[in-house]
């Protein structure tokens, strides 16, 4: 077993999984009553995955990280599901007030004729109520929490089972039929927003 | 953890003036021996307790100009780096903090980097040498540390210098309101481009549920009413940096309330760490007031305006016995599963 193997396997198993599970708790308190929320989840980074992370090289050849346990920022993420596109900024402000960020990222498609992932992501430092639990230990000062949609949720979560891979690896089909599925997602929410809308104004397009 | 590099900086305020006609900022290497050294060591060393109240450089992209400047000069300790720390310190000092010394502190030690970047103001003094043809006065216009516990600090320890060094620790030891001291914005948000650690709003609900736990929780009726009589005047600090310890030394409380609150806390280092207060996040935990008699009746009100929905009138003193009136117009009436 490679060093960083060792070394991130005794974080994993001493101090991750911990804060895993108190950070689901922390996010809970916060935004687990809240009525946009539909789902919570967190999960320290598996082994393997982190190793994978850890050995990318840069297009130069270069190792990526220098020191993966310390660069590696989602050693510990997060999601959270809400039901509505518009809940997605209600549930950004309320993590707004209670983390400190260094990074805040909003990503989709560059183009307006593709479809593809959407999500916000943030890299949030773990609260002090946590980390001062684990005073004199290993562990990151960071997490990686990702809020998006139901629909979101579906297709990047099919997307990974049905086997991730980078888009230019895709065959012209394969692009066409992901772009697909990312737009029936992408209309999906803006279906389900306008009838929210119209049952909360009593309006309709038929009235 | 033993200094490896030591800088000073005489900085003139620059805030609003020109760049081309700031007042040049003149440096120096310090040596790593005497009695300056010494109190800078001193401080150094004691800074981890001294500097209790945690920041974060802001940022949405991973960058951060006063960062880039900290982690500059812990990369490379040199006085041109250094320099730069100063540059940007006088940029956004105006003449209320006035000229002051800037001291830049390096260590390392079992692969991790400690920076402390200190300021003394600047003070007046006099000069009295004694000579033999008798007593020569001298006012003098830049006297440093004449109280040597009156400065800023913040120190930033990390293993990495590439990631790392996103949150400090700082100390401001000019700001006083009662045993609750303040942060200076020029020093946290202008100068080091951050924010506390805390936001406002964890702090102020966290300080709110560990109160109303405490009072709840306690059983003796005076450590009761001096909780709640501390956690009704807590908003009026909104805007000030509170920690919960620093909160009973401000309201005076009993050891018995203290240990109430302690219990409380989820870890000591809870019950120290200090924040800014928000009235509002404090307020929305503790939104109403309750007092329960010993009848079953339980008088409900929004925190603050209780003492104004309800008159009190003791009747016996030596039983406790007392009398509340309320008076308006039913606007609703419910059953509940829980108290209040």
């Amino acid at each position: 077993m490679s060093t960083l193997t060792s070394r991130y396997t005794q974080r994993f198993n001493l101090v991750l999984k911990r804060i895993d599970a108190e950070l689901r708790e922390f996010l809970e308190n916060i935004v687990g009553e809240s009525e946009f929320v539909c789902k919570i989840s967190t999960r320290p980074k598996k082994i393997a995955s982190f190793i994978r992370k850890a050995e990318q090289a840069l297009e130069n050849g270069l190792a990526k990280y220098v020191d993966p346990m310390s660069e590696i920022q989602d050693q510990i993420g997060a999601l959270i599901v809400t039901r509505f596109i518009s809940d997605v900024s209600l549930v950004e402000e309320s993590i707004q007030r209670m983390f400190r960020r260094i990074e805040r990222q909003v990503i989709e498609p560059e183009s307006e004729c593709e479809f593809g992932y959407v999500g916000r992501h943030f890299i949030l430092f773990l609260p002090t109520d946590i980390t001062t639990h684990f005073e004199g230990e290993d562990f990151p000062d960071f997490f990686e929490l990702q809020i998006k949609t139901l629909f979101q949720y579906a297709w990047s979560e099919t997307n990974h089972a049905i086997g991730y891979k980078r888009h230019d690896e895709l065959s012209p089909e394969q692009k066409r039929l992901t772009a697909y599925v990312a737009a029936q997602a992408w209309g999906a929410d803006r279906a389900v927003e306008e009838l929210r809308n119209e049952f909360a104004t009593g309006s309709s397009h038929n009235a | 953890m033993p200094i490896t590099h030591l800088h000073s900086y005489l900085v003139h305020p620059g805030k609003g003036v020109d760049e081309s006609l700031r007042p040049e900022i003149r440096g120096t290497t310090l040596q790593l021996t005497g009695k300056l050294f010494s109190m800078l060591e001193r401080i150094y060393a004691r800074s981890n307790e001294d500097c209790k109240t945690g920041i974060s450089f802001t940022s949405d992209t991973k960058s951060n100009e006063a960062r880039d400047l900290v982690v500059g000069y812990a990369t490379r300790p040199r006085s041109d780096t250094g320099q730069k720390l100063a540059k940007r310190l006088q940029q956004f000092t105006d003449g209320t903090p006035g000229m002051g010394l800037l001291f830049l502190v390096r260590g390392e030690d079992k692969g991790k980097t400690k920076t402390l970047i200190s300021r003394f103001p600047a003070d007046v003094g006099i000069l009295a040498e004694e000579k033999k043809s008798g007593l020569n006065i001298e006012y003098l216009e830049k006297v440093f540390m004449k109280n040597s516990n009156k400065y800023k600090a913040a120190y930033y320890e990390d293993a990495s210098l590439k990631t790392g060094y996103w949150k400090g620790m700082v100390v401001d030891h000019q700001i006083q309101y009662g045993v609750v001291r303040t942060i200076s914005d020029y020093w946290v948000k202008d100068f080091l481009a951050s924010d506390c650690l805390t936001t406002p709003a964890l702090g102020s609900s966290r300080l709110a549920k560990m109160f109303d736990k405490a009072i709840k929780g306690a059983t003796d009726i005076a450590v009761k009413d001096q909780l709640t009589s501390a956690a009704k005047l807590i908003p009026n600090l909104d805007g000030k940096k509170v920690s919960a310890d620093l909160l009973t030394k401000q309201f005076g409380l009993s050891a018995d309330a203290i240990e109430g609150l302690k219990k409380e806390a989820t870890s000591e280092a809870i019950f120290d760490e200090e924040f800014i207060l928000d009235r509002d996040a404090f307020s929305e935990i503790l939104s109403y007031e309750s007092v329960e008699l010993n009848t079953g009746a339980i008088l409900t009100a929004p925190t603050g305006q209780f003492d104004q929905v309800f008159s009190e009138e003791v009747i016996d003193q030596k039983k406790g016995l007392r009398v509340y009136r309320a008076e308006g117009v039913v606007a609703d009436q419910r059953f509940r599963k829980v108290k209040p």
